[in-house]
């Protein structure tokens, strides 16, 4: 379960601060699939990197399965972030030093699994992502849905509760996004957690069980 | 660990950075090499001195010297029942001038129970030899067979007494210059003979099993053989020379030190570049749930392995050339300035580990404050920087 409570952003931008979100409240329950759309600056990727902890709030409250994100320890913060958050980003954000497998595994290893039972993980999650023979491709030598798809089953090896996704079809062609996108789908209804998609394709997003719209820095139902 | 061990690997062995990167880093590690080895080759040279000036010293020198005045005659047994010796042989200075062929050289008159063959032989040599120093020999072009003149200085009486003559037998070499070319040996009896002097005036030269114990050893012995007679021992005797020895090295430790210290800042460089160019890397590892202290510490094991590199070549580069320099002479010396013909090298296991040890914590030091900056960017502006 996620809570998000009066949640305000400002950057400060020369002598002024810019305020992105302002007093946004959500609460959603898992399993559940989200889809959050707006326009380009409206805050999207803010709230996402919030909600996983890669940023800051101004102030607000997030919890995260009844644990407060800011009440926590950094180091307790990064194990949650570990094992119960999986993040999707835009422009896949694979390590260039280490293969489709290797990338796949990193969770498992930063979570100080064995190393075997992390390449067992690692090699399941990319044969359910279709990308078997990829295993030992460098990221460098994969396309970018292929990239993507990596992308996922390493956000997926530890199973989380929470999936972040920022943007996940928006570098690909709408075949391949489609794809990709049902990769994801698959992985959130097997996790049975919450899945939260940005996304600016409609046709995508109509797909979730429930879209919203961060508008002035809110989130309205659509 | 595991996880960071495998990134190291991965990091180390795929040539992900740009080859300018890499550069720098093969030039720090070349630095920290340079340095390591300079430092461990001049040490070993200041050691070498050391270790062959006191073996030299010793093979000419006893541990310790009885020296009574004239009045007071000591006993062997006298000495023998207050220390635990290893031997105690009577011994005699003079003074003179060797003349040979119209050439004069003052030398030093070394009277002692010459042995005549190995070390620890009873047998003497004859009585009418004089054993001259290889130097000494060589400066007033003494063969052996021959007979030399010895003008004694007894006073201002220049007559015909106090010249003897003398046949030349072996030379000595002890492997110190200023010995060699200063000392001639002969025996205890025929030196007193020559000086006229009783035949109970002489001196003991005393060896112990444990030189560095001499001052020690000297100062119960002058306690017990009270005020009329001096005990010498060999290393207050050396003292300036062996003090000078240790000045030398601690400036190279200083100097060289300084070397290594330089070499290991230059590591700073190394990681900071290596950070930034792994930005997004850390960014990820970070987004993935890396705590900030492991993250730290990744960086910090990168910039410690090249120090580690370069400590290992260091070492490696710096024994082998003291080997070759040692096993095939490739360094001579002017016997005469430094006493020894060829730059002696000691290899000193715990010298090697201090310089190792103490390079590689400098080294870690340094990584660990530089790889602080890996944790400066934040995560969401990390993930589009470059790497
Ligand atoms: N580090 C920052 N400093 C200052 N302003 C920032 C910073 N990061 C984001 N912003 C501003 O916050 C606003 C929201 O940015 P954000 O990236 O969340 O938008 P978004 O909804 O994801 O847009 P897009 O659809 O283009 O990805 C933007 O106006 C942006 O300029
Ligand atoms: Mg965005």
């Amino acid at each position: 379960m996620l809570v998000i409570h009066d949640l305000h952003k400002n950057y400060p931008e020369g002598d002024q601060t810019v305020s992105v979100l302002k007093g946004l409240s959500f609460e959603v329950r898992s399993p559940a699939r989200i889809g959050i759309v707006g326009t380009s600056g409206a805050g999207k990727s803010t709230l996402l990197h919030i909600i996983g902890g890669l940023d800051q709030p101004t102030s607000g409250k997030i919890m995260l399965d009844g644990e407060d994100w800011q009440a926590l320890p950094e180091n307790r913060r990064c194990r949650l972030r570990n094992l119960q958050i999986g993040f999707i980003f835009q422009f896949y954000h694979l390590l260039p030093e280490l293969t489709a497998l290797e990338n796949a595994m990193l969770p498992a290893l930063i979570a100080g699994l064995p190393p075997a039972e992390a390449k067992q993980r690692a090699a399941n999650g990319l044969k359910q992502v279709g990308l078997v023979s990829r295993e030992n491709h460098m990221p460098s030598q994969l396309s970018g849905g292929e990239q993507q798809r990596v992308a996922i089953a390493r956000a997926c090896v530890m199973r989380p509760k929470f999936l972040l996704a920022d943007e996940p079809t928006g570098n690909l062609d709408e075949t391949t996004g489609k794809e990709v996108f049902q990769v994801l789908d698959q992985a959130a209804k097997e996790s049975g957690g919450v899945l939260l998609m940005v996304t600016h394709n409609r046709e995508l997003a109509k797909k979730m069980d429930a879209v919203f719209e961060l508008k002035d820095g809110k989130l309205h139902a659509v | 660990m595991k996880m960071l061990l495998f990134l190291l690997r991965r990091f180390w062995w795929r040539f992900t950075l740009p080859l300018s990167v890499r550069r720098m880093q093969r030039i720090v590690v070349a630095g920290i090499a340079i340095g390591v080895a300079a430092l461990l080759m001049s040490l070993s040279v200041t050691q070498g001195f050391e270790r062959d000036y006191k073996k030299a010293l010793l093979s000419f020198n006893a541990h310790l010297m009885v020296l009574p005045v004239e009045e007071r005659g000591v006993s062997k047994e006298e000495i023998a029942k207050g220390i635990d010796a290893e031997s105690i042989t009577p011994y005699l200075y003079r003074e003179a001038l060797l003349i040979h062929k119209g050439r004069i050289k003052g030398v030093v008159l070394k009277g002692q129970n010459l042995p005549a063959g190995q070390a620890g032989t009873e047998d003497r040599r004859p009585k009418d030899e004089i054993v001259l120093g290889g130097a000494l020999a060589q400066t007033l072009g003494v063969q052996k067979g021959e007979t030399v003149r010895l003008l004694l200085p007894n006073g201002r009486d220049i007559s015909a007494k106090n010249v003897k003559e003398i046949k030349v037998g072996e030379t000595f070499q002890s492997g110190l210059y200023e010995f060699d070319s200063q000392f001639a040996l002969l025996d205890i009896e025929t030196l007193q003979n020559f000086f006229s002097l009783p035949k109970d005036f002489q001196g003991y030269e005393i060896r112990i099993s444990d030189p560095e114990q001499a001052p020690l050893v000297a100062e119960k012995l002058e306690e017990m053989l009270g005020p009329l007679v001096t005990v010498e021992n060999w290393i207050d005797i050396n003292r300036p020379l062996f003090e000078a020895l240790r000045m030398e090295r601690w400036l190279f430790w200083i100097l060289m030190g300084l070397m290594v210290f330089a070499a290991a800042l230059n590591l700073i460089g190394a990681v900071l570049l290596s950070i930034f160019r792994r930005l997004k890397t850390t960014s990820i590892l970070r987004a993935l749930g890396v705590p900030p202290w492991k993250t730290r510490l990744l960086f910090t094991l990168q910039g410690f392995l090249l120090g580690l590199l370069g400590v290992v070549l260091g070492t490696g580069v710096g024994a082998g050339s003291i080997f070759a320099i040692v096993r095939y002479r490739l360094i001579p010396l002017d016997p005469q300035v430094y006493f020894l013909e060829t730059l002696p090298m000691a290899w000193e296991a715990n010298t090697v580990f201090i310089v190792v040890f103490s390079t590689l914590f400098l080294v870690w030091v340094v990584a660990w404050f530089a790889a602080k900056k890996a944790l400066s960017v934040p995560i969401r502006e990390g993930l589009h920087g470059p790497g």
